[in-house]
């Protein structure tokens, strides 16, 4: 067999594993659930948005349907984050991994396999997200325009890299339950560090109050971590994406493009190390 | 005529440098610190004592501000390419709890500091600014014009007998616009002291159907948030530096007619003065009406353009043309009709995925359970 023989029929395994995984996910309540509380965010926003213009006369707003569909892709993100990193362990745990591998497959179509499961039921996700953006743009007159199709596009790589980072985690964990604590701690630990920047000023300010000499502002601190953050954390890949795309930075938007596939492929490629030199036990 | 330009060369400039990693390593016992530091408060007497300061007379973009730089500042921005004025003063200067800032006993304690400001790029002394004096109001007293382009400088007084003055030494960080546009200020009818601001043309303006706003075209600049911020406050704690903010600088003079385009045909209008009225009894607020005594009054409240959100027309676009006719680039705005639609309705479209995945895997179970009953137990 030669090496293109041998990725077609890597390829053959995975689409038989994302087809497996793709039919077990339809009959799970998760993605369903994940769906209607992103739906219920936008509903929560653009209500507020829709208000405020009834109210007051007027509003300016740039992009009000980018709000909610950012606030949809991490969402998604942070579930398909738990099933990916739940999704090996679980086979390991229950002997079935090992029985897979008795067949004629290999580490690196079961992980392909995994992650396309995933992405499939992001894209589904998305795609039912999308069509119920254009019935509020419909029934609102907000602005549906092109800029969420490639806030959608760019979503789909910063989950890759959010599912793969999963995969990952779920490589170096023997228990479902060790990897879904691994996994909340390094999404809390991102997702605040981001948010802790955010409200880090106001945060400062208060506690600086009534100090007659602030010895070191906080906000400075999450200045740092904010740093170390915006390379590690995919999440903020996607704000940073959708800040240059809405600030017309097409570069900027394409480099965090970019370095969310390659986080993708880095994190792959240490899954793939991992699940080798732990074996299927 | 108003240009929107890419980000200048310049504009990528931050001032400040970026930390090491090493400082991460010590994070657990800087946090520790600060929590410490957010103790429950304890009494409190506003302790004064004699310092160095700089008081500053910096141009904003829109005009000339004053500024105080207390020793805890160690970084002065101020705006590339304009004449801004340092002045080295000895006061007394307290902490005030509730401005979370150091302020100035001026009353007490205002002393002029002899000697020359020294500019300083990398180490290396560039320039060196007299004192002068300036005895034009607001800005009176000795001082140092420091006028700049965009850098990292650094500031310190060398005194007469050529000593550096204690704590006159601080980085200068001079920063510049990264883009120029055309922003507008809108009024609404009945809420005229609450104007709202669009800056780029990408903002959509929304409004209720009926609605009649004001528009006025607005000189504006992209500026970099904390650089900016703390131009204006140099003892805030807010603003980021990886974030920008657009200031209205002045009114866009030589504004022609503003045009509607509703797709099948083009309206333009004038810009037209307006005055406000004081709404009578207990209805508290303002309401912009037509100048009709334009003429009696030296000066209109309001000149802008009339903009009215009827049923016929769900969204047009809007450009202004300049004095000669010409579009004024980056002036195009959308606005868009909102109708009136019962905020909940919106919440049924969340219920759909849920119900629909209940539906899934109710009608799943069933068939499972049938298939199950189907088969033969081990009785037959």
């Amino acid at each position: 067999m030669n090496r293109l023989d041998t990725w077609r029929f890597r390829w053959r395994l995975a689409r038989a594993v994302q087809r497996r995984g793709l039919r077990a996910a339809i009959y799970r309540i998760g993605p369903y659930a994940t769906l209607s509380a992103a739906i219920a965010l936008a509903a929560a926003v653009l209500r507020n948005h829709v208000k405020s213009a009834q109210d007051s006369g007027f509003v300016v707003l740039s992009n009000p349907l980018v709000t909610p569909l950012f606030g949809a892709a991490i969402l998604c993100s942070v579930y398909l984050a738990v099933a990916s990193t739940r999704t090996i362990c679980r086979e390991r745990e229950q002997g079935t991994l090992e029985v897979l591998f008795y067949g004629p497959m290999d580490t690196v179509a079961y992980l392909l396999g995994k992650y396309l499961t995933h992405m499939s039921v992001y894209s589904l996700m998305v795609a039912v997200y999308l069509t119920a953006l254009v019935l509020y743009a419909l029934v609102t007159n907000l602005c549906f325009d092109p800029t969420l199709l490639w806030v959608s596009l760019l979503s789909a790589a910063t989950t890759s890299a959010v599912v793969m980072l999963g995969i990952l985690l779920s490589a170096l964990n023997r228990s479902v339950r060790s990897a879904t604590f691994a996994l909340l701690a390094v999404v809390l630990a991102l997702l605040g560090m981001q948010l802790g920047y955010d409200y880090a000023p106001s945060l400062a300010s208060d506690l600086a109050r009534g100090h007659p000499n602030p010895p070191l502002s906080l906000r400075t601190v999450y200045t740092w971590l904010n740093q170390t953050v915006d390379w590690l954390s995919p999440f903020a890949y996607l704000e940073s994406g959708i800040e240059a795309l809405l600030r017309g930075s097409s570069a900027e938007y394409w480099l965090m493009m970019v370095l969310s596939w390659l986080y993708t492929a880095i994190a792959f490629g240490l899954a793939l190390w991992t699940m080798r030199r732990r074996g299927v036990r | 005529m108003v240009r929107h330009s890419e980000p200048l060369s310049r504009a990528s400039f931050h001032p400040f440098p970026v930390p090491t990693v090493g400082l991460i390593r010590w994070l657990p016992l800087v946090l520790t610190l600060l929590l410490l530091a957010a103790a429950p408060a304890q009494a409190w007497e506003l302790k004064e004592f004699e310092s160095f300061v700089y008081s500053g007379y910096v141009f904003n973009g829109l005009g000339y501000i004053s500024t105080f730089y207390p020793p805890s500042v160690d970084t002065i921005y101020l705006l590339a390419d304009q004449q801004n004025i340092l002045s080295p003063r000895r006061t007394l200067v307290y902490f005030r709890p509730l401005t979370d800032a150091y302020e100035a006993d001026w009353a007490s304690l205002n002393q002029t500091v002899t000697g020359a400001l020294e500019i300083l790029d990398g180490g290396e002394v560039i320039a060196t600014v007299p004192q002068e004096s300036h005895d034009a109001q607001p800005f009176v007293g000795q001082g140092s014009v420091v006028d700049l382009p965009v850098g990292r400088y650094a500031v310190r007084i060398r005194a007469d007998d050529g000593s550096i003055v204690p704590g006159s030494g601080k980085k200068l960080a001079i920063f510049a616009p990264r883009r120029q546009g055309l922003g507008y200020q809108i009024v609404p009818q009945e809420g005229w002291t609450r104007p709202e601001r669009t800056n780029v043309p990408a903002d959509v303006i929304y409004a209720r159907e009926g609605s009649a706003l004001y528009l006025q075209p607005y000189v504006e600049e992209e500026y970099n948030d904390l650089c900016y911020t703390r131009l204006e406050d140099p003892q805030s704690q807010a603003g980021h530096r990886d974030r920008w903010t657009w200031v209205h600088v002045r009114p866009f003079e030589g504004a022609g007619n503003l045009i509607l385009d509703f797709g099948s045909q083009t309206v333009e209008v004038l810009a037209k003065p307006y005055r406000v009225e004081q709404l009578p009894g207990s209805r508290l607020g303002y309401k912009v009406a037509d100048d009709d005594a334009a003429g009696e009054q030296p000066l209109p409240d309001l000149v802008a353009y009339q903009l009215f959100v009827d049923a016929n027309h769900a969204s047009y676009r809007l450009q202004l043309k300049d004095a000669d006719g010409k579009i004024v680039f980056g002036s195009q705005r959308q606005v868009r009709r909102v109708p009136e639609i019962n905020g909940w309705a919106l919440y049924f479209l969340a219920g759909l995925p849920l119900t629909a995945g209940g539906f899934l895997l109710v009608s799943r179970h069933e068939r499972l359970t049938a298939s199950r009953k189907a088969l033969p137990s081990e009785d037959q």
